[in-house]
């Protein structure tokens, strides 16, 4: 068992360099290079000019595909991690902010690369990894005490349950990070010139087709959540901090889905909700730590 | 098309009576995309408010600004979630959820599903975003017929139509997809109901106490007693909880009904009640005779309270309505890491503080002093003999009766299924002219109706590559610079 | 004139994506490998600096009460009243080891019922101690005898003599010990006299089966 735990953590560690240096690859994939360029031009007289010029250049290539091998690799030790923990503790690691966070990471690096695959857009990644970068930075500054396997509390001894409800809001955040990441281009792509992001089209398209995978998603965590609470203490809702910010969230993804239906929104004020949706993810996230509430079994 | 939104001509409108416009303007108002959307906002904040009530911010702020202090207090006391304004934005969501999601849209909805235009024009076709165009040395009518053929391949409905010597053609897939918004719709409306029908006519109860060897009734007219045989909390080495379980006899009319076990996530369910394990105490088991010998009481009493000199310090409180009094019982402190003057009763293990208070204006004693009593012994107290037998535990079960439940998972169900419909298959369509081609032989054109939506052009494209590789005909495809997203060159 | 920031998104559009343009080869398998192996070393650097030592100790992982079907391991202590008793001195006979103390609620709630299952076990031949920790033999001798405990009730006020085998986390703690010294169960939890009697007895049968 100790074993098993020790490597799980060990895995986690690869993963975070796997990932780590997959962010920068993919930056400078996206960024692009500043080149200076020296002309020199001679002229007739016999005398030479020489003219300096800087310009964006598209970033390199290679970096990119190097960064999507990364995050591969990436999300293979995270999968080994997340396995190898499961193994020691009886059930998925879900239970504290440690292996909440480390599930979130394994699906985020997944979900990115699938959305990346179908849709061939590797500039995503700039956005998308440096957030799984700063999960990883965020479960490293966590207490010691909880990288150790606990037995699941009372409150949380549903495993069906229990992962289905987390397991799914884990999936709904990462689409949701996607979708993010999307919006994030998309205003630039269309503020900037820049020639070698994806058109703002199919960023506009990408982004919704990440919310129609987390919107219900996230329904599901709402519903298996309230049956739970139903469950467990009696009320299927209860305004508590976490599951309101949840239910927020869903329904801001709710207003992104009606506007574009409805009134055609595309574009920038879509993306713009999509910034929004994604803030509330956030809120969503860490909304135990601010407001307590009956989500704070966390452990910190 | 839906004839009661749609507004009448301003002429008409003139001479229409009062009550009409007034329905109206209604309609119209639950109607608005915008509208909803304040809604929706409103409530957001109302339940944001609701929400912080609960935590520390509302102290933050009147800390940071005393100014708001008062608001501060109004806040705490405001309970956003059964005040009026919060129950009629909900219920202004839910009419316009009705109404402008569901209604309003019913009529559009199905004469797209079962009786689409199928005619269209030259023009239409060349502004499409993307088409397709296949020539062929078949007459118009052989093509139309191949294509027809080609499209129901590839699982679409296809609709023709002739005008002027050309065939129209309408084609579309998943059409019945597009129902997929009213089970939404109304699984948002159906788990308001389930709330209200569970709040009118279920109960719940929050803090439904029994001690160890005691009988509690229910109440709210179930006729159900509860008796607790024992609980207990079992840990692991390391000291984390590991489970809390109730043992518990339901009587009903006296009678035993049922045995069974409450623990946290698996509660008891006696017909449609259901007891939950919510949490735990002690308690003091007593036997209390008045002078005469006659028993006043002969029971456990749960510890819930705390004493107001020592807040680590459990307390009971015992009416005893025939002697008039009301005995408060202290326990020992609870907290071992409590200095001495954090503790001015300073009980030591084994005995209570037994303090009676008058119960009633009329009560025969004044503020009597307290006894403190030895388990096992007889105490005076205020001219009643308290006897203390010994300490037990007690258990706080959360009982409710939920008949909204059934409508609540239905309504889930719908809005799972709803989105899914809406969310993975989308609506299809293509609409197409084929017509005579002016060197002999025919030339079909389809377009798809996809204004701005990229997946469905990607579909598109599928869709004209099946038909070229089915009919073995060169196809031409034509994408408007105008709209036209560049998935050409950004998927390689 | 119109500068690029002005055109508009469709034409943009049309500028060809370069860096997708062509399908590419995927890495080689050797540079993929040559990453993992220096991904994996990394992880070792790293892990090596932050604790991997420490990590999979804690949690359910972390060795505390001897485990049933090992030896009960031996302790020296004194009675309330002193004399010095050793878990040792008992073998031959099934014992009931519990942990308590009077100023624990749970404890004081079941000590009634513990009390009762000891009357009708003291005839089967079971020797229950109670060993009382975290307060003074006297505390607890006179709670134990206002509740007319009639088992032997030892004190080990600072845990110095029975932590080292017997960490504990809660009391009470029930640790049932057969005749041979071997443990037979472990209940870290209260207990009504039924469930005494089941989990005493239970020593009892085994003593039968082995003899």
């Amino acid at each position: 068992m100790e074993a098993l735990v020790k490597l799980s953590f060990y895995c986690f560690a690869a993963a975070s360099i796997a990932f780590s240096a997959s962010a920068v690859s993919y930056l400078a994939y996206a960024v692009g290079r500043v080149r200076l360029r020296q002309t020199a031009l001679a002229t007739s007289a016999g005398t030479t000019y020489v003219t300096r010029s800087a310009a964006l250049e598209p970033g390199w290539t290679g970096a990119g595909r190097f960064g999507t091998m990364l995050a591969w690799f990436g999300v293979v030790f995270q999968g080994v991690s997340i396995a190898l923990r499961t193994a020691a503790a009886g059930h998925l690691p879900l239970s504290n902010m440690y292996e909440f966070s480390s599930s979130f990471i394994f699906l985020m690096g997944l979900v990115y690369l699938l959305f990346e695959r179908s849709y061939g857009v590797r500039q995503l990644g700039a956005v998308v990894l440096p957030i799984t970068v700063g999960m990883i930075v965020y479960v490293w500054s966590l207490p010691v005490g909880l990288r150790e396997v606990n037995a699941l509390i009372p409150a949380l001894q549903n495993r069906p349950l229990m992962t289905a409800h987390v397991s799914l809001a884990i999936l709904a955040y990462a689409a949701f990070a996607v979708a993010f990441a999307a919006a994030v281009l998309y205003l630039v792509a269309v503020r900037r010139s820049v020639a070698w992001l994806p058109s703002p089209e199919l960023l506009d398209d990408l982004g919704y087709r990440a919310v129609t995978v987390g919107f219900p998603a996230m329904a599901l965590v709402l519903i298996l959540g309230s049956v739970w609470a139903y469950q467990a203490w009696g009320t299927y809702w209860n305004w508590d901090p976490k599951e309101t910010a949840a239910l927020f969230t869903w329904l801001v993804y709710g207003v992104y889905l009606h506007t574009r239906s409805l009134r055609g929104w595309r574009g920038n004020r879509s993306a713009v909700v999509l910034l929004v949706g994604f803030a509330a993810v956030i809120f969503t996230y860490y909304g135990n730590y601010f407001f307590g509430g009956l989500h704070a079994y966390g452990g910190v | 098309m839906a004839q009661v939104s749609t507004p009448t001509a301003p002429a008409r409108r003139a001479r229409r009576s009062l009550p009409d416009l007034v329905v109206d303007r209604l309609w119209r108002f639950f109607c608005s995309v915008r509208i909803a959307i304040w809604e929706i906002a409103i409530l957001a904040l109302l339940v944001l408010i609701g929400t912080l009530r609960g935590s520390s911010v509302p102290q933050t702020v009147a800390d940071a600004v005393p100014a708001l202090a008062p608001l501060v207090e109004r806040w705490y006391a405001w309970d956003v979630f059964h005040s009026l304004p919060f129950m009629v934005m909900l219920g202004l969501l839910s009419v316009a959820i009705a109404i402008g999601g569901m209604i309003n849209r019913a009529p559009g909805i199905w004469q797209a599903i079962a009786h689409p235009t199928v005619a269209t024009t030259h023009g239409f076709l060349r502004n499409a975003e993307a088409s397709a165009t296949l020539a062929a040395p078949a007459p118009p009518d052989v093509l139309a017929d191949r294509m027809t053929d080609a499209l129901r391949a590839a699982h679409y409905r296809v609709l023709t139509e002739e005008r002027n010597g050309e065939i129209h053609l309408y084609a579309d897939r998943f059409r019945f997809a597009k129902l997929g918004t009213f089970p939404f719709h109304l699984a948002l409306i159906l788990i308001l109901v389930g709330g209200i029908v569970g709040a009118r006519w279920g109960f719940r109860e929050t803090e439904f106490i029994v001690p160890e060897g005691s009988v509690r009734g229910l109440g709210y007219g179930t006729g159900l007693s509860v008796r607790l045989d024992n609980f207990s909390d079992t840990y692991q080495e390391n000291g984390q909880p590991r489970g809390f379980r109730s043992d518990l006899t339901i009587l009903e009319d006296g009678e035993e009904v049922k045995r069974g076990v409450a623990t946290v996530n698996r509660p008891l369910t006696f017909g449609d009640t259901v007891f939950y394990q919510s949490g735990f105490g002690q308690a003091v088991v007593l036997r209390i005779t008045d002078a005469r010998g006659q028993v006043l009481w002969d029971d456990a009493a749960p510890l819930d309270f705390v004493s107001s000199v020592n807040p680590d310090a459990p307390a009971a409180v015992i009416e005893l309505p025939p002697a008039k009094i009301k005995l408060h019982v202290i326990a020992p402190d609870s907290n071992r890491g409590n200095a001495p003057e954090q503790d001015p009763l300073g009980l030591a293990s084994g005995t209570m503080y037994f303090l009676p208070r008058p119960l009633g204006p009329d009560g025969p004693i004044g503020d009597a002093p307290g006894v403190v009593g030895r388990v096992g012994e007889v105490s005076e107290v205020a001219g009643l003999n308290v006897e203390f037998l010994r300490e037990r535990r007690f258990t706080s079960l959360q009982v409710g009766r939920n008949p909204g439940i059934p409508i609540f998972v239905v309504a889930s169900l719908m809005l799972v299924g709803g989105l899914a419909v809406t969310f993975y298959f989308p609506h299809r369509r293509v609409r197409g002219i084929v017509a005579a081609a002016p060197g002999g032989g025919s030339a079909a054109t389809i377009v798809p109706l996809a204004r701005r939506d990229w997946s469905a052009q990607r579909a598109f494209d599928r869709l004209s590559g099946e038909i070229e590789a089915r009919l073995g005909l060169p196809l031409s495809r034509r994408r408007s610079p105008a709209e036209g997203p560049a998935s050409a060159t950004s998927r390689g | 004139m119109v500068t690029a920031d002005d055109r508009p998104i469709s034409q943009r559009a049309l500028v060809p994506h370069v860096p997708r343009r062509r399908p590419e080869p995927a890495p080689q398998l050797a540079v993929g490998l040559l990453v993992a192996i220096a991904i994996l070393i990394g992880a070792w650097v790293v892990t090596g600096r932050s604790g991997l030592e420490e990590v999979g100790r804690g949690g359910i992982n972390r060795s505390l009460l001897p485990k049933v079907g090992e030896v009960a391991p031996n302790f020296a202590t004194e009675d309330v009243f002193g004399n010095p008793v050793e878990l040792s001195m008992f073998r031959g006979k099934p014992v009931w080891l519990m942990f308590w103390g009077s100023w624990c609620p749970p404890c004081r709630s079941e000590f009634p019922d513990i009390q009762r299952a000891y009357g009708q076990l003291e005839r089967d031949g079971v020797q229950l101690l109670g060993v009382a920790i975290d307060e003074s033999p006297i505390a607890a001798g006179r709670y134990a005898a206002q509740n007319g405990a009639t088992f032997l009730v030892l004190s080990d006020p600072d845990r110095n003599d029975t932590e080292q085998s017997y960490p504990l986390f809660n009391v009470p703690t029930h640790i049932f010990i057969d005749a041979d010294g071997v443990i037979r169960s472990i209940v870290l939890s209260d207990m009504d006299e039924a469930m005494a009697l089941r989990e005493a007895r239970a020593l009892l049968t085994s003593a039968a089966d082995a003899g």
